[in-house]
C-alpha cells in the first residue's frame, strides 16, 4: 500500500515537472514566435519605408525637372508669348535702410 | 524461466548499446563535427544580404540638387520555386521585362533567372512577396536636369559604376561603404531580420556641393544650343567663371552629331586668335613697354614680317594700343608684341596659365599647347601675338582673363565648392587660391577700359547691354590646322565678355566651332553673351551679386521708375507688351536672392503688411523668405494667403495694393 503511494507521489511529481517542461518550452516558443512576428512586421515597414522614400526622391526629381528652366523657358514663350526681359526692363531695388 | 531472463538481458543490451550508439554519434556531432554543422544550419537558416551604400548626393552652389540616390530592387526569378507562374509572368511584363526574360522566368526548367534593369519598390512590392521571387536593394541614380548638367556631373551606370564627370573623379569619396545584414529564414523558406544584431550598417558616401549654378547652367545650355542651330555651327562652349574667387559657374558644351561624352570646354583645346591680345597689353602695360596711347603704324591693313603677309580687316594707318585692342588689328598687335623678347613672350603666356592643366578636379582635362622658344619657327612671335601657334581651353582663357576681371591675381578655377561627410562635417571648404599675381590692380583697370572700347565701339558692338557696361574681346580664328596650313573657310568665333566692366562679376567666354552664317566673333559669340547675361539679370538665382550689380556705374543712369511687383523676380500682371527696340518701362524688378538660412527654414508664417506701402510689403514678405506678386500700385491691401497664414519657404505670394 505504502509502495503504491510512494509510485503515486512519483509520477505526480513527473507529470508536474513534465508539465513545467512543457509550459516553459510554450513561452520559449511564444516569445520566439512573436520576436519573429514583429521582426517580420519591422522588416515590412522598413521596406514600406525605402519605398516611399524611393518614390520622393522620384517625384521631386520630376517636380524640378519639370519646373526647370529648360522645360519651363520654351513653354512660355511659345504658348504665352512671353519671353526673357533685356536689361533695362530689369530694375534692383536697393535695400531699404529700416525693414518693416 | 532462464530463457525469459536472457531474452530480458539481450533487450537490455540492446537498449544499451542503442543508448550508447546514440551517445557516440551525439559527441561525434556535437564535439567533433560542431563547426560542420553549424555552419550547415547557418546556410540553412540565415543569409547574408549586401546594403548598399547611398550615394553621395551632388548639389550646385545654391544647394539645388543634380544626383540624388533612391533605392531599387534587382529581381532575380527561381522558376522551380514559383506556384503561380502566370502571375509571376504578368507582374513582370507589367514591369516592362523584355518577353524573353519574362518566357525564362516562367520555365520551370530553368533554375534561376536574373532579370535585367532595377525596379522600384514600390511597382514590385507584390511580385517580391510571391515565393520564388528574390530582390535585392541597390542604389539607382536620379539627376536632375538630366542634359544640362550631363557633362559636368557624368553619371553611373546600371551597376552602380561611375563611368564619367565628377561622378567618376570624385567616386571615392562620393560611393559610400556598402554594409551587410543577416536575415533569417523560416521553414517556408519565408525572409525575416535575424534577431542577432549583427548588421553593419551602410555608410553612405559625402555629399559634394558645386560651385555651377544650375539657372545659369540652364541658361547657357540653352543658348549655345540656339546659338548653333542658328549659325550653323559644329559645336561650342560656353564658360562662365566668378573672376573674384575662381568658382567656375556654368559650363556648357554642345558638338553637333557627338553624343554627350566628355568636357569639351575642359579637354579641348582652340587657337584662341584675337582674344589674346588683351593678355598682351598689360603684359606691355605691366613691364612699361607700352602706353595705351603709344601708336604704331598700322600699315593700311598689310603687312610682311619672316615671309608672312599678315592682313587687318580694318585697314588703319595707324593706331594706339587702345585702338589696336579694339580694331583687333593684327598688324598693330605683332608690332607691338614685338617689344618682348621671345622668352617674354613665352613667359607671358606661360604665366596666364597656358600649357598646362588648371587642375580642375575633372577627369581628362587638357594642358593645351604652349612650345617653348627653342621650339619656334621665325614667324611664330607674330603668330603667337594674334593668337596662333597656341592652344587654350575655354576654361584655362577664362582663368587668364579672370585675372584682368579682379585685378591681377591668376586663381585656379574651381568646380567644387564644398564636399561635407554623412554627419555634416566639413571635409573641404573652396577657398580662393592665387597661382601667381600677374600684373597691377591699374593695369588691370586699364585694359578693362581698353574692352570696353571694344563692346563700345569696336568689332563687338552686339555684345552691349543697354544698362550695365561691358568689357569684352571677339576673336576670329582660323582651324583645322594641317601641315600645309589651316583648311580654307573654317574658323572658331569667340567672344570674352567681363560683367560688368568695372567690377566684374562674371568673366563669361562664348565659343562657336566653324559656323556658318557669319565667322567673326563680333557678330557671332558676342550676341551669345548678350543673351545669357540678360537671362542671368533677370533671372531669380543666378549667382549674381544684385548689391554689387545694383552699385554698378552703369546703373545710377537708371531712372526713377515705379515699382511694380517683386520677389526674386515677379511680373506686373497688367505690364504692355515690350519690343527689342523700344525698351518699355520696367515690369520686373529684382531683389537680392533668399539666403540658405532663409530657405532653410522650412514653413512660415506669412507677415501682415497691410498698410505699408508697396516697397516695403514687398521687402517685407521677401525678407520673410517669400516670392511675391504685386498688383496696384498704393498701400497694401492684402495678401494672399492671409497674413498669419502658414506657408513654404521660396512659395508664391500674391500682394494686392491700391491702384
Amino acid at each position: 500500500m505504502a509502495k503504491r503511494r510512494v509510485a503515486a507521489r512519483g509520477r505526480a511529481w513527473v507529470a508536474l515537472a513534465l508539465f513545467g517542461f512543457v509550459l516553459i518550452a510554450a513561452g520559449v516558443i511564444w516569445r520566439r514566435t512573436a520576436g519573429i512576428a514583429r521582426s517580420r512586421e519591422i522588416r515590412t515597414l522598413e521596406q514600406r519605408r525605402v519605398q516611399l522614400e524611393s518614390e520622393r526622391a522620384q517625384l521631386e526629381s520630376d517636380v524640378r525637372n519639370l519646373s526647370s528652366r529648360s522645360v519651363l523657358a520654351p513653354l512660355v514663350e511659345h504658348r504665352l508669348d512671353m519671353r526673357v526681359p533685356n536689361d533695362s526692363q530689369v530694375v534692383i531695388l536697393p535695400r531699404p535702410r529700416s525693414a518693416p | 524461466m532462464v530463457f525469459r531472463q536472457s531474452r530480458i538481458t539481450l533487450i537490455h543490451l540492446s537498449l544499451v548499446l542503442f543508448a550508447g550508439a546514440i551517445i557516440v554519434r551525439a559527441a561525434q556531432v556535437q564535439l567533433f563535427q560542431s563547426k560542420q554543422w553549424v555552419q550547415r544550419a547557418a546556410q540553412q537558416h540565415f543569409a547574408s544580404t549586401a546594403l548598399p551604400a547611398s550615394r553621395g548626393a551632388i548639389y550646385d552652389v545654391s544647394g539645388a540638387p543634380l544626383a540624388m540616390s533612391r533605392q531599387m530592387l534587382r529581381l532575380s526569378i527561381s522558376p522551380r520555386e514559383v506556384k503561380d507562374r502566370r502571375a509571376v509572368g504578368r507582374d513582370l511584363a507589367r514591369l516592362g521585362v523584355p518577353a524573353p526574360f519574362v518566357s525564362r522566368a516562367t520555365d520551370a526548367r530553368r533554375a534561376w533567372v536574373d532579370i535585367p534593369g532595377t525596379f522600384s519598390p514600390a511597382s514590385a512590392t507584390d511580385l517580391a512577396a510571391m515565393r520564388g521571387v528574390y530582390t535585392r536593394p541597390t542604389v539607382d541614380r536620379v539627376y536632375t536636369p538630366r542634359e544640362a548638367t550631363r557633362r559636368i556631373v557624368g553619371w553611373v551606370d546600371d551597376t552602380g559604376t561611375a563611368r564619367a564627370g565628377l561622378e567618376l573623379a570624385l567616386d571615392s569619396l562620393l560611393r559610400g561603404i556598402d554594409g551587410h545584414a543577416v536575415i533569417a529564414r523560416d521553414a517556408r523558406g519565408r525572409r525575416f531580420d535575424s534577431p542577432a544584431d549583427s548588421d553593419v550598417a551602410a555608410e553612405s558616401g559625402d555629399a559634394v556641393q558645386l560651385t555651377i549654378n544650375q539657372e545659369l547652367q540652364e541658361i547657357s545650355v540653352r543658348a549655345l544650343s540656339d546659338a548653333i542651330s542658328k549659325m550653323g555651327a559644329t559645336g561650342g562652349d560656353i564658360v562662365i567663371l566668378d573672376p573674384q574667387d575662381g568658382e567656375i559657374r556654368a559650363m556648357a558644351s554642345d558638338r553637333v552629331g557627338q553624343p554627350s561624352f566628355g568636357n569639351p570646354a575642359i579637354s579641348e583645346p582652340f587657337e584662341p586668335g584675337s582674344t589674346v591680345k588683351p593678355l598682351f597689353a598689360a603684359e606691355l602695360l605691366q613691364r612699361g613697354l607700352a602706353h595705351p596711347t603709344d601708336t604704331v603704324n598700322a600699315e593700311n591693313g598689310v603687312y610682311t614680317i619672316e615671309g608672312r603677309t599678315i592682313h587687318d580687316d580694318e585697314p588703319k594707318s595707324r593706331l594706339t594700343l587702345a585702338q589696336a585692342i579694339e580694331y583687333s588689328s593684327n598688324i598693330a598687335m605683332v608690332k607691338f608684341v614685338s617689344r618682348l623678347t621671345p622668352r617674354q613672350e613665352f613667359e607671358t603666356l606661360r604665366d596666364y596659365g597656358f600649357g598646362m592643366p588648371t587642375g580642375v578636379p575633372y577627369p581628362g582635362e587638357a594642358s593645351g599647347i604652349l612650345y617653348p622658344p627653342s621650339d619656334w619657327s621665325k614667324q611664330s612671335p607674330a603668330s603667337m601675338a594674334i593668337g596662333y601657334e597656341v592652344a587654350v581651353t575655354p576654361l584655362q582663357l577664362a582663368a587668364a582673363y579672370g585675372a584682368i576681371a579682379n585685378g591681377g591675381d591668376l586663381l585656379e578655377p574651381a568646380l567644387i565648392k564644398e564636399i561635407r561627410s554623412r554627419d555634416g562635417t566639413v571635409l573641404y571648404r573652396h577657398d580662393r587660391r592665387v597661382v601667381r599675381h600677374l600684373f597691377s590692380a591699374q593695369v588691370a583697370a586699364t585694359v578693362r577700359k581698353m574692352m570696353v572700347g571694344v563692346v563700345q565701339g569696336g568689332t563687338s558692338t552686339e555684345a552691349q547691354l543697354a544698362r550695365f557696361t561691358l568689357a569684352g574681346k571677339s576673336g576670329t580664328a582660323r582651324r583645322g590646322a594641317t601641315k600645309h596650313g589651316y583648311t580654307a573657310g573654317h574658323y572658331t568665333a569667340s567672344f570674352i565678355g567681363l560683367f560688368p566692366a568695372d567690377k566684374p562679376l562674371y568673366v563669361i567666354i562664348v565659343k562657336l566651332d566653324d559656323p556658318k552664317s557669319t565667322i567673326y566673333g563680333g557678330k557671332a559669340a558676342a550676341p551669345v553673351s548678350k543673351i545669357v547675361l540678360q537671362a542671368a539679370i533677370a533671372s531669380r538665382d543666378a549667382a549674381l551679386d544684385r548689391t554689387a550689380l545694383a552699385s554698378s556705374e552703369s546703373l545710377s543712369k537708371i531712372e526713377d521708375t515705379t515699382v511694380a511687383s517683386a520677389g526674386e523676380v515677379a511680373t506686373r500682371s497688367d505690364a504692355a507688351p515690350d519690343t527689342d527696340s523700344a525698351p518699355a518701362p520696367p515690369v520686373v524688378v529684382v531683389l537680392p536672392a533668399h539666403t540658405a538660412a532663409q530657405r532653410a527654414l522650412g514653413p512660415r508664417a506669412v507677415p501682415d503688411v497691410r498698410g505699408l506701402t508697396i516697397r516695403a510689403a514687398v521687402y517685407a514678405l521677401h525678407h520673410a523668405g517669400f516670392r511675391v506678386q504685386a498688383s496696384g500700385a498704393g498701400l497694401a491691401q492684402s495678401t494672399l494667403p492671409n497674413a498669419g497664414a502658414v506657408a513654404g519657404a521660396g512659395s508664391l505670394v500674391r500682394l494686392v495694393a491700391a491702384p
